[in-house]
């Protein structure tokens, strides 16, 4: 494919990676159901309604898998997306990736109120989701 | 340079097209459902027929009526079970579960099906609203938050595969040229009440101060389409992981609920069964709780005073009002929302892709079943007088797939209690829960109106 044939955005497009390929990111819906608490009582994480959509565990959202952002790391095989599964796989340091995560990307915590806007009233009690 | 090297080309790891026909549920739905259905019609055509398969438990008053009835039919309920057991089984096996957590579950999850379903053939279970959903739901309920459910039986628990191939079974009772007649009606009265349920809970939550992507993830799970409206706004829009969860605990506790108060307040104003079908597909919050109502209520057809119009009419009202005037545009709420996220909305870090693509990639695959089951079992009745029709085709094709649907209901409603856990309902916080409720507030009331006063003689004729 020539790339003068690709125009602005779509070649931009291309030579971005996004998340669907980022290593933080993790589209199980095993896992997602697991991190979901009542999915399943009246949905599924294996609905199409879900697309490709995935947890980046990086940014601590959920999104769809052609997401961008500065923060993109590669994937790797038999990605584990659950930091409380000890991945059975090695980064190209030789780490071990669930050990590295936790090195250089701690996940954030779900307990902290974040669901109000900047500035917003703050009196509320907070959410105490379960991770 | 003038060619991409491969190498450089971060494309994102997808697995083909054709890979979600077996990796997605409503996929599942449609090669059970439609199985079923073509099986049935094949039989039909060659002389035969799936009746004996598609046992169904009759009316009883004594209890040991019921269980010689049980005794009697015993090999075709073992039959009907591994039917569903290996039918379900190859689903839950592509969807990744293993099959030797999957098959005990189901087990048990059977036997307890077959026990309400026979509770719901007893001659007085009307009298003390013994509805086999409400008793599915309460038993499942009261199981899951004492005892307790062991996680290797999530395999067994698959509500939305159960709900979804009943309702692809559904499409074999409901003529297309019913669902080309009543379709539009069910389009306006639910593009009306979500368009206005949505703005309600999206400015109260604002108002409130709750993040936008929150207001819009608790709007569309209230507004279109309950659990799957949440997860697929939340992941459009880029919300905070903790966002879904917290609409989906709402969304949960509020369908529960409703399954119980919808149709009470139904049969005390005595709304023929059609308007009831419609107020319950407008204001329920999910498929598989709305269904719980709208099969509870058309049970009340002919055995509670006042109500008139027929069982399936609420069923099918609900499933008109419900999939075909709500569901189906979750990919379009989902695209408007991702653009109105990526230029309107504060940046998250994250850049979000709007992408037209996104609505049929989120369009609920199982409606198509729904519609293709009709269109076969319209064009196949094509042939008939209406009296032929009722003498050839109703017992021997329509009858058996609607008794094989009520199985895959009955499997989804014990489910749905069995995978629900009330102490999820405490954890989201004020300020969404004060949002969520006022849009059910006003989607309850709007959706009464607009069943019972502007649009009521429409759903009276079609309940008739």
């Amino acid at each position: 494919m020539r790339l003068s044939a690709v125009h602005g955005g779509a070649r931009a497009a291309l030579l971005e990676p996004s998340c669907g390929s980022c290593r933080y990111f993790c589209q199980s819906p095993h896992e997602i159901e697991s991190q979901m608490p009542g999915i399943r009582s009246l949905g599924s994480a294996h609905a199409s309604v879900r697309g490709s959509d995935g947890i980046c565990r990086r940014h601590e959202r959920y999104l769809g898998a052609a997401s961008r952002c500065d923060d993109y790391e590669g994937a790797r095989e038999s990605q584990s997306c659950s930091l409380d599964t000890q991945a059975v796989t090695v980064d190209h340091a030789g780490r071990p990736l669930a050990a590295r995560w936790r090195s250089e990307s701690p996940p954030q915590p779900c307990r902290r109120p974040g669901y109000e806007r900047a500035g917003a009233d703050q009196k509320s009690e907070p959410p105490r989701i379960q991770p | 340079m003038t060619e991409i090297a491969h190498s450089q080309v971060h494309a994102p790891k997808r697995e083909s097209a054709w890979a979600e026909l077996i990796r997605k549920d409503d996929w599942w739905a449609i090669w059970i459902g439609l199985g079923l259905v073509v099986v049935a019609a094949g039989l039909v055509a060659s002389g035969s027929s799936l009746k004996w398969l598609a046992i169904a438990p009759q009316k009883w008053k004594a209890w040991p009526e019921a269980v010689s009835q049980v005794r009697e039919h015993a090999v075709q309920y073992l039959a009907v079970f591994a039917l569903w057991a290996s039918l379900f089984g190859i689903g839950v096996s592509a969807l990744g579960y293993r099959l030797s957590r999957f098959l005990p579950a189901f087990a048990l999850l059977f036997v307890g099906s077959l026990a309400l379903y026979v509770l719901g053939q007893w001659d007085q279970a009307a009298r003390y609203n013994l509805e086999p959903p409400l008793v599915a739901l309460v038993l499942g309920l009261l199981i899951a938050n004492t005892l307790g459910v062991p996680r290797w039986a999530d395999a067994g628990l698959r509500v939305e595969l159960y709900i979804k191939t009943g309702i692809v079974l559904l499409g074999a009772g409901v003529p297309l040229t019913l669902i080309a007649w009543a379709g539009p009606v069910a389009i306006v009265q639910a593009a009306i009440v979500s368009l206005v349920t949505f703005g309600v809970i999206y400015f109260t939550g604002v108002r409130l101060g709750l993040d936008r992507r929150l207001a819009a993830t608790l709007g569309t799970g209230g507004a279109v389409c309950g659990v799957s409206g949440a997860i697929a706004t939340a992941g459009a829009v880029g919300a905070r992981k903790e966002y879904a969860p917290i609409a989906i605990s709402l969304v949960v506790f509020w369908a529960i609920l409703a399954i119980f108060i919808l149709p009470l307040l139904a049969r005390g104003l005595q709304l023929p069964t059609g308007v009831a079908g419609a107020w319950i597909g407008t204001s329920e919050f999910a498929d598989a709780a709305g269904l719980a109502a709208a099969q509870a209520y058309g049970g009340y057809a002919g055995h509670v005073a006042g109500i008139t119009g027929t069982p399936e009419a609420a069923v099918n009202a609900f499933t008109l009002m419900k999939v075909i005037g709500r569901d189906v545009w979750i990919g379009v709420w989902a695209f408007v929302l991702s653009i109105v996220a990526t230029t309107r909305w504060q940046p998250t870090g994250v850049q979000s892709r709007a992408n037209a693509g996104e609505i049929w990639n989120r369009f609920p695959k199982f409606v198509l079943g729904f519609l293709i089951a009709s269109a076969i079992v319209t064009v196949l009745s094509s042939g008939y007088s209406y009296a032929d029709y009722k003498k050839v085709v109703q017992p021997s094709l329509v009858a058996p797939l609607q008794a094989l649907r009520v199985w895959a209901f009955t499997l989804a409603f014990l489910a749905i209690g069995l995978s629900t856990r009330v102490r999820e309902f405490f954890s989201v916080g004020a300020k969404p829960f004060y949002a969520f409720t006022a849009g059910v507030a006003v989607n309850i009331v709007l959706g009464y109106l607009l069943s019972t006063q502007v649009f009521v003689g429409f759903w009276t004729r079609f309940g008739q």
